[in-house]
C-alpha cells in the first residue's frame, strides 16, 4: 500500500478558470426568458423549501442573497421577477461561453454550467503572457455578451478558481507563478469545499488555510484520512488533481452508432443512458472511477463536436447523461456551426481516472444478486411511474404518526435522524397505527349531548367524548368505548399566522352494535375541526 | 452436410426421467419457504411456499394491514426484499418498522392508477421476494391469473390486502389464492374510558384454501399493536 503524498507533490500546472457568477440568471437572459436590467432571481425547491439559487446584480443591490427563501426575496424587492431553475437551459447556454473561449485553446474542461477551466501554458506563450491572454479572453467574452464573467489564473485548479472569485472590480486576478501558497494562506478554511472538515478545523482554532497547512502532514493523514489529506494539499496550492493513470486504456472508451442517424436529442439522450451504464460498468470492473470525460459526437456528414467535462468526485451515469444532453442540445440548437445531418456516433472517452471509492459489502445478509435484482426492479418502477412514486420511510421527529415518518424517494440517501422520545413531549406512544391519512378524514367528534368536544387552554376536555360521526361507518356513527388523551400541543408557536393548537385523542370505537367490531383510531382536533388522523388497522 | 435435413421424430430425452430428477439442482426445503415469524406457525402449519398468493381481507380496523406486515417481517429481517404497493398513500411507515420490517429493504410504491396496477405488481414480482399490494376496486380476472402465474414463476410471494369500506363489500380477488385470510376482528387491550392506552390486541383470523390448516379454520394471533 502506498501512502498518499509519500511521493514528492507534483508542481501544480498553470490553470485559468472562467467563472460566471449567478450563471442561472445569465443563462435565462441569454435565452431571452427575462429582459436585461431588471431584478431577477432564479429559484429551486430544495430541502429548505423554495430558495434563491442565483440573483442578478439588480436583485443583489436590493439585499437579496443566495439561499434565502423566495418569500423573503419578494419582500425585499417588490418588482422582482422570479423564474424557476432549469438545468437544461443552464447547460445549453454555457455552450456559447465555451465557444468564445475555444478560440484561444482547444483544451477546455467544462466543470459545470457557469464554470470552465483550461491550462494556460501553451496559450500564454502563444499570446504573450498570462496578462495578455486574460485580457483577450475577457474581451472575447464581452463581445458575446458575457460581461459579468470573471477570470483567475494561478498554479493549480483550486487556486485559480478562488482567484476568479477574488478579483473584486477588476474581473481578472492573476496570481504569479509560485505565489499560489501565499495567495491561499489568509483564506478561511471554508473555501476547501468540505463543510464537515471546515467545522472541525475552526473548532480546533485553525481558521485559515495557512494554519491548516502548518500541521504535520502525517498527523493530518492519520486524523482526517485521504480526503482530509487532499484538502491539506490544496490548502498549500499543491496539485489537487487526483492520482491519474497517464493514458487511460483505449478499451475503456465506449461508442454508440445510430443507424439510421438520429436527428432528435431526446432519442440520442436515451441511447446515451445505455452507453453511460456500459461505460461505468467497464470502469467498475477494473476498480476505477472517472473524474473527467470527453464526450464526442459525430454526424453522418462527419461533423465533430467534442467537449471535456470534469466533475468533483466520480461521475455517475445520470451525471454523464446530463452532460451528453447539454452538449447535444447546445450543438444542435446552435446559431453558428450547427450540424447539418443526424447524429451518427456518440463516444464517451475517459480522460482522467482515479481509484473507485472503496465499496465494502455488508458482512451479514449481503446477498448481492438479490440486492441488485431488487434495485433494478425498483428503478424500473420508478421509470414507469416517476422518481418520487417509489419511496422509503425514514424515521423523523414528531408527535403524530403523520409527522414521525419522512418519505424519501428511492435511491436518495436515507440520512436517519434517530428520534429522541424526550425531544417530543406529548408524542403519541406506540403501538403505531398501520394506516395514516394525510390530510385527516373530516368527522364530527361530540360528547353525550351532541356538542363538539373542546379542549381548554390548560389541556382539559369540555366533556367525555361519546360519539364519532363518520359517514363511512354503517350506522353513520360509532360510540366511543375507550379513550386516552387529549394530548394538546401548539403547532408552529413561533409563527403568529400559522400558529394553532392541536389536540390528539386515541379512541376505541364500537363500529357495529350487533357484531361488536372494534375500531381503534387517532382523532385530531385543530381550529375546531376534527379528523381521523390514523386507524390501527 | 448440406442436404441433410433433421427428421422430425418423437422427442427422445437424453436422460431417463428418474436420472434427470436426481440431477436437478439441490434446493433445501427451507429455501423453498418464505421465512416466517414463529407466531404465524399455527396459521400456516406447512409454511408459506415461495410463489404463493395470500389474500388478506377484513373490515377497517380489523387488522388486515397489521396481519400483512406480520407476514413480511421475518423475510426482510433475513435479508430479503419487499415492496408495498400503497394505493391511497396511507400505509404507516412507523407501524411497518415496528412490526419488524427492515425499511432499508422495503420500497413503497405510491400513486398507482387502477390501469397501471397489474403492470406495476408484475414488475415488482420480478425482483422482490414479497410484494404487499392493496387491491383496487376492479381487477380483471385475466390480469389476476397472470399475476398468480408470475408469482409462481418468479418464486415471489404476493400478499393482496383488501380492506372493505364499511359501507361496501370488499373488493374481490378474482383468481385463485393459496390462502385466503379473513381478519374478522381485533380485540384491543389496555384502553378504557378515560384511562390507559392501547397496548396489545388479539386478531381472529379465518383461513381458507389449500395452504390453510383446514377449510374455514379459525386461529388467533396476539400482536403487540
Amino acid at each position: 500500500m502506498t501512502v498518499p503524498g509519500s511521493s514528492a507533490p507534483t508542481a501544480a500546472a498553470r490553470t485559468a478558470v472562467v467563472w460566471c457568477p449567478d450563471w442561472a440568471v445569465t443563462a435565462a437572459r441569454h435565452a431571452e426568458v427575462v429582459p436585461v436590467g431588471t431584478a431577477v432571481v432564479v429559484v429551486a425547491r430544495g430541502t429548505r423549501g423554495v430558495t434563491v439559487q442565483a440573483a442578478s446584480p439588480e436583485a443583489r443591490a436590493a439585499g437579496i442573497t443566495v439561499g434565502i427563501r423566495r418569500r423573503e426575496a419578494e419582500g425585499l424587492c417588490p418588482d422582482l421577477t422570479v423564474i424557476d431553475d432549469d438545468p437544461m437551459r443552464n447547460g445549453r447556454a454555457f455552450e456559447a461561453v465555451a465557444r468564445a473561449v475555444e478560440g484561444f485553446t482547444p483544451r477546455l474542461v467544462l466543470e459545470r454550467p457557469g464554470r470552465l477551466s483550461f491550462p494556460t501554458r501553451g496559450p500564454s506563450r502563444y499570446f504573450g503572457g498570462d496578462d495578455t491572454l486574460a485580457a483577450l479572453v475577457i474581451v472575447a467574452l464581452d463581445e458575446h455578451g458575457f460581461d459579468t464573467a470573471r477570470l483567475g489564473i494561478a498554479d493549480g485548479l483550486f487556486a485559480a478558481g478562488l482567484a476568479a472569485r477574488a478579483g473584486g472590480h477588476a474581473r481578472v486576478r492573476i496570481v504569479a507563478p509560485g505565489e499560489s501558497a501565499a495567495f491561499l494562506a489568509p483564506l478561511p478554511v471554508g473555501v476547501l469545499g468540505d463543510p464537515e472538515l471546515a467545522s472541525v478545523l475552526s473548532r480546533l482554532g485553525l481558521r485559515t488555510l495557512a494554519a491548516f497547512h502548518a500541521l504535520p502532514a502525517p498527523d493530518v493523514l492519520a486524523r482526517f484520512g485521504r480526503d482530509g489529506f487532499d484538502a491539506y494539499q490544496r490548502a498549500a496550492g499543491l496539485d489537487d488533481e487526483p492520482v491519474t493513470l497517464t493514458i487511460p486504456p483505449a478499451e475503456l472508451t465506449v461508442m454508440h452508432e445510430f443507424d439510421p442517424p438520429e436527428p432528435r436529442v431526446d432519442a440520442a439522450a436515451f441511447a446515451a443512458k445505455a452507453l453511460a451504464d456500459e461505460f461505468l460498468a467497464r470502469l467498475t470492473a477494473r476498480g476505477l472511477a472517472c473524474t473527467r470525460v470527453i464526450i464526442e459526437a459525430e454526424t453522418e456528414h462527419e461533423e465533430m463536436h467534442t467537449r471535456t467535462w470534469r466533475h468533483d468526485g466520480a461521475l455517475s451515469a445520470a451525471a454523464l447523461v446530463d452532460r451528453a444532453r447539454w452538449q447535444l442540445d447546445a450543438w444542435i440548437g446552435a446559431v453558428r456551426d450547427a450540424p447539418t445531418g443526424g447524429l451518427w456516433r456518440l463516444r464517451f472517452i475517459p480522460d482522467q481516472l482515479t481509484g473507485a471509492p472503496a465499496y465494502q459489502l455488508g458482512l451479514w445478509g449481503g446477498d448481492q444478486v438479490r440486492h441488485d435484482r431488487a434495485q433494478r426492479t425498483l428503478a424500473r418502477v420508478q421509470a414507469m411511474l416517476g422518481h418520487d412514486h417509489v419511496v422509503t420511510a425514514v424515521a423523523n421527529g414528531g408527535r403524530t404518526p403523520r409527522e414521525q415518518v419522512r418519505w424519501v424517494p428511492w435511491g436518495e440517501p436515507r440520512d436517519v435522524v434517530p428520534p429522541g422520545p424526550a425531544r417530543w413531549p406529548g408524542a403519541v406512544p406506540p403501538p403505531y397505527p398501520t394506516r395514516v391519512f394525510d390530510p385527516p378524514i373530516p368527522v364530527e367528534f361530540v360528547d353525550a349531548t351532541g356538542a363538539p368536544v373542546r379542549v381548554s387552554g390548560r389541556g382539559e376536555a369540555s366533556a367525555a367524548p361519546a360519539r364519532v360521526i363518520w359517514s363511512a361507518l354503517p350506522p353513520g356513527a360509532g360510540s366511543v368505548t375507550g379513550w386516552a388523551g387529549p394530548w394538546a400541543y401548539d403547532v408552529r408557536w413561533w409563527d403568529p399566522r400559522a400558529h394553532s393548537r392541536r389536540t390528539v385523542w386515541q379512541l376505541l370505537l364500537d363500529a357495529d352494535v350487533n357484531d361488536r367490531r372494534e375500531l381503534a383510531c387517532l382523532v385530531t382536533v385543530e381550529r375546531g375541526r376534527a379528523g381521523i388522523e390514523a386507524i390501527y388497522d | 452436410v448440406p442436404g441433410v435435413v433433421p427428421v422430425p421424430g418423437p422427442a427422445r430425452p437424453l436422460l431417463a426421467p428418474e436420472v434427470r430428477a436426481r440431477l436437478e439442482p439441490f434446493v433445501a426445503a427451507h429455501e423453498r419457504q418464505l421465512p416466517l415469524l414463529d407466531s404465524l406457525t399455527s396459521m400456516f402449519p406447512a409454511g408459506v411456499a415461495r410463489g404463493s398468493v395470500l389474500v388478506v381481507q377484513g373490515a377497517p380496523g380489523a387488522g388486515t394491514s397489521a396481519f400483512a406486515l406480520q407476514c413480511a417481517a421475518a423475510a426482510t429481517q433475513a435479508g430479503e426484499w419487499a415492496a408495498v404497493l400503497d394505493l391511497d398513500g396511507s400505509w404507516g411507515g412507523r407501524a411497518a418498522s415496528a412490526a419488524g420490517i427492515a425499511m432499508e429493504r422495503c420500497g413503497v410504491v405510491r400513486g398507482v392508477t387502477a390501469e397501471q396496477w397489474p403492470t406495476v405488481v408484475a414488475a415488482l414480482l420480478d425482483g422482490m421476494s414479497i410484494v404487499i399490494a392493496d387491491l383496487p376496486a376492479h381487477v380483471r380476472a385475466a390480469d389476476a391469473r397472470r399475476l398468480v402465474a408470475r408469482a409462481r414463476e418468479r418464486a415471489s410471494v404476493l400478499v393482496i390486502t383488501s380492506i372493505e369500506s364499511m359501507t361496501h363489500a370488499p373488493a374481490q380477488w378474482p383468481a385463485e389464492a393459496t390462502v385466503r385470510c379473513t381478519v374478522e376482528r381485533s380485540q384491543w387491550h389496555g384502553l378504557a374510558a378515560g384511562s390507559g392506552l392501547l397496548t396489545t390486541r388479539d386478531l381472529a383470523v379465518q383461513l381458507d384454501g389449500r395452504g390453510a390448516p383446514g377449510a374455514g379454520a379459525r386461529r388467533a394471533l396476539a400482536l403487540a399493536g
